[in-house]
């Protein structure tokens, strides 16, 4: 069994050997066939390439669904803002309201009628009292008359 | 290429622009082409695989994070596709031998490939030929890591990575093929003109 040793400057030397011997010389034609070719895959990847996504698609998708979410927020987060301030506002006018003394004219209008009403029932009351009486006092003397 | 102009490159290649595919293309072809020629000595191979590196650099590069190493990717992909080739062929992907060219010689003929690089007066050269059809001698692994670091200058920890080896063992096969493959070369006789130093 033959072992041998790696000398590196000895492999050094059978390098540089191997270097005295020129490359191998491509055959003029074999380079423009070599780009043709290519050209030609270029043309067949063109469609497929355009096609595909740039990398950076994976982000824009996030970003756009980032985007979609948050405008969904803000549309229904501002209609509960809406929703209760106008319960706020409901509940500032009501303590408003509340607290404005009636001095308007037709409320006090109205309030009168109200009390005349009430006075008007009470008079209509004595009147028809009145009337009772009469017919009672009417029964027991024939000559009165009404 | 200085490394903030190949960073453009690979940038504009990663937005499909084909012109710099192009300039990818011009700049490491040659360098890719002659690493599968040495890895399978057949020139058909080599420019079609050559072909098939840029191709799927064209599908894999939108995934490639540049970390300066590109070089080191598509000779990764090469690596790779010669593997591929060679288990799919069950066979040696090696064509040529040193006694095909001590034979009849016409395999070497072909693959000298005068037609199609005439104005390569070195790689019609006999050493040239030899060393080629001595590279087919290596086994495969060992002849990949002598080739890596010959064409795309890659660290042996790069290399190990790649095949999916030890350090060690990248280096171990490295060592032995560059020793085997002088001595194929007949380097024993020829010594180093660099000063590279004879096995013992």
């Amino acid at each position: 069994m033959s072992t041998y040793s790696f000398q590196p400057d000895e492999h050094a030397g059978a390098e540089r050997w191997l270097k005295q011997f020129p490359a191998p010389t491509m055959p003029a034609g074999v380079a423009a066939s070599v780009k043709a070719a290519v050209r030609v895959e270029l043309a067949r990847q063109r469609p497929s390439w355009s096609l595909r996504l740039p990398r950076w698609s994976g982000a824009l998708a996030a970003a756009a669904m980032l985007a979609l979410c948050a405008g969904l927020v803000m549309r229904f987060g501002g209609r509960e803002r809406v929703r209760v301030e106008r319960i706020v506002s409901i509940n500032q006018f009501v303590e408003a309201f509340n607290a404005v003394p009636i001095e308007d004219a037709e409320l006090a209008m109205l309030s009168d009628d109200i009390d005349n009403w009430q006075t008007g029932s009470t008079s209509t009351e004595s009147s028809l009292d009145s009337l009772s009486n009469s017919i009672e006092t009417a029964g027991t003397d024939p000559s009165a008359s009404l | 290429m200085d490394r903030e102009s190949l960073a453009d490159l690979i940038h504009r290649a990663q937005l499909q622009d084909a012109a710099a595919f192009d300039a990818l293309v011009d700049h490491f072809a040659g360098r890719v082409y002659g690493f599968i020629l040495r890895m399978t000595a057949a020139r058909d191979d080599a420019q079609d695989l050559t072909q098939e590196v840029f191709l799927r650099v064209v599908r894999m590069i939108g995934k490639y994070q540049d970390d300066g190493r590109f070089e080191a990717w598509i000779f990764r992909i090469a690596a790779n596709l010669v593997r591929d080739r060679g288990r799919r062929s069950q066979r040696q992907p090696a064509r040529l031998t040193l006694a095909e060219r001590d034979g009849e010689g016409e395999g070497l003929d072909q693959f000298a490939g005068d037609e199609d690089a005439p104005h390569a007066p070195l790689e019609r050269g006999e050493d040239v030929e030899r060393l080629t059809a001595a590279l087919q001698l290596l086994p495969e692994a060992e002849r990949e890591v002598i080739m890596l670091r010959y064409f795309a200058d890659m660290s042996f920890k790069e290399i190990a990575e790649s095949m999916g080896t030890p350090l060690g063992t990248a280096l171990a096969r490295s060592h032995r093929g560059l020793a085997r493959l002088r001595e194929l070369m007949g380097e024993a006789k020829a010594s180093a003109p660099n000063g590279a130093e004879q096995e013992s």
